[in-house]
């Protein structure tokens, strides 16, 4: 009998959900940038095989860049799920239970929907999984494991005692950028977001040297390969992210991360953020619209809507650096007309964005934005597999179901043009003249 | 000319894509073995620019797979400008 534990991840697009709508916009000229980035595995699985014991085998199998092969024998199966993985990963814990191979399901969506995966999955683990598993694989192996684990029956994970992730099991799968976290939680809890929920309020930080040694094994194992931190807002410990710039200085690497827009107010961070390797930013913007931003927020944080006059000189500030952004914008927000397409894309073309996405207001399980639509009777009763972010679930309170999808296409059209790409083109070319040329002479 | 031309190319993309000139490739791949993506792309033209003297047209970069192709590449408007002294 195998002693392996297959870890899977689901097949998935965070694009739209038809075929044809996708492949049109993947073939647009700018669009390489934006799937450079967007792609890879998450953290999750390769840091479970890290704290599986050595008595069990650990294999990684992302369907996203090769086949599942349901003849091999397990011991048991492993699934992670975010919203729009989870009818796929239910079809293949189905696949496995037909082949009497135990299966187990956690992520972001089991979080929350953990009833629902309970129907289609031997275990179901709610929450951070670190801390249970020991647990969960002991009972499995005196033959008494549960239906059911709740993260929140353990202790909380301590992030700065993880072992180094099993990045090893990634080697073979062709990856363009291998992600990892320097901490989990954020205070700001926005409406649409369910990273508070599941991850808490409070931030937990990796120690700087294990951070270090993350990266050394990514190199080690990975020749060549962007790394990507996946925080989900990396620098709001500005002491702890100083530390960490003098050492990723020293490491000299390119790497691109997630933020938000707060950091283009310190010029001083900025420029150690560019020596330290910083490549490309994740900004969430949101919206350009203040009554759409203060109603992200519960109670009395205001943090975008009071940066909002100063979007413009921030993306100036942190792109005549030499750092590139990725500005993430959301359509569907109750003040949204259809205008507000335009205004998005005249303002990532007024401010030489590097790149951009827009994202459909989505209610995704965990999130405040859920709850509220549901009680309003706006959430549409659409496949989980229609959560992708390029596709409509909910009634809009001021636009039309045809006015975002014809939206979302005219701006992608434009956001990804040839025209734009040269001009973005043209205007980093002279940041990059003024901040690289003097070395060389 | 060629060997200096190499050497020039080779440590521009070397300094943008963080890793030794000594250990790239006549042959290295931009995207696949350097991890030269557009905006580090758009770096290299900016030095290649200060470089050699020239102006790059903005996608041209973009066009080009390996080493050999962007020494080609500046060669051709070196040739053009009157500079390449064989």
């Amino acid at each position: 009998m195998s002693n392996s534990i297959a870890f899977i991840s689901p097949k998935s697009s965070f694009y739209f959900r038809s075929e044809k709508k996708s492949n049109y916009l993947t073939n647009l000229p700018g669009f390489s940038l934006h799937l450079n980035f967007w792609s890879g595995i998450g953290t999750a699985l390769p840091m479970l095989a890290s704290i599986t014991p050595d008595e069990y085998e650990c294999v990684i199998i992302d369907e996203n860049v090769e086949e599942i092969d349901y003849s091999k024998e397990y011991k048991m199966v492993c699934i992670t799920a975010m919203t729009h993985q989870a009818i796929r990963a239910y079809q293949i814990a189905g696949e496995f239970r037909k082949r009497k191979i135990h299966t187990v399901i956690g992520g972001v969506h089991i979080h929350t929907m953990y009833e629902e995966a309970l129907n289609f999955c031997d275990t179901v683990d709610i929450g951070e999984a670190e801390s249970l598993w020991p647990v969960l694989l002991n009972d499995f192996k005196l033959g008494k494991i549960k239906s059911l684990y709740n993260g929140k029956d353990f202790d909380e994970v301590d992030i700065s005692k993880l072992p180094v992730p099993r990045y090893d099991l990634l080697k073979d799968k062709n990856y363009s950028i291998m992600w990892l976290n320097t901490s989990r939680g954020c205070p700001y809890d926005c409406e649409f977001c369910s990273v508070t929920n599941l991850f808490g309020k409070k931030y937990r930080y990796k120690t700087v040297n294990q951070i270090v040694k993350e990266i050394e094994e990514i190199k080690r194992v990975f020749k060549k390969i962007y790394i990507g931190f996946s925080d989900d807002n990396m620098f709001v410990n500005r002491t702890f992210s100083t530390e960490l710039m003098e050492r990723f200085k020293e490491m000299n690497f390119r790497w691109v991360c997630q933020s938000d827009i707060s950091i283009g107010k310190d010029k001083e961070f900025l420029n150690k953020l560019y020596e330290g390797g910083c490549h490309v930013i994740f900004i969430g913007f949101e919206s350009l619209d203040e009554k759409n931003l203060t109603g992200i927020y519960k109670e009395t944080r205001k943090l975008k809507s009071d940066y909002l006059s100063q979007y413009s000189e921030m993306v100036y500030n942190i792109q005549s650096n030499g750092i590139g952004i990725l500005g993430s914008f959301i359509i569907g927000l109750d003040n949204d007309k259809k205008e507000a397409f335009d205004d998005i894309v005249n303002f990532i073309d007024k401010t030489n964005m590097l790149t951009a996405t827009i994202n459909i207001l989505t209610p995704l399980p965990g999130t405040r934005l859920r709850e509220r639509l549901l009680n309003e009777g706006r959430v549409i009763p659409t496949s989980w597999e229609n959560y992708t972010f390029w596709d409509v679930n909910f009634i809009p309170k001021m636009m039309s179901y045809k006015e975002i999808e014809n939206g979302m296409l005219n701006a992608f059209e434009k956001i990804y043009s040839l025209e734009r790409m040269k001009k973005t083109t043209s205007y980093f070319k002279e940041i990059f003249k003024k901040k690289l040329g003097t070395d060389l002479k | 000319m060629d060997e200096r031309i190499y050497d020039d190319v080779k440590e521009i993309i070397g300094k943008v894509a963080r890793i030794d000139p000594k250990t790239i490739k006549d042959d290295a791949n931009l995207r696949d073995e350097l991890c030269i993506d557009s905006l580090l792309a758009i770096q290299v033209v900016a030095l290649l620019e200060e470089k050699f003297k020239i102006k790059i047209d903005e996608i041209e970069i973009f066009n080009v797979d390996n080493i050999k192709d962007v020494v080609e590449l500046i060669k051709e408007y070196l040739n053009d400008e009157g500079k390449l002294i064989e």
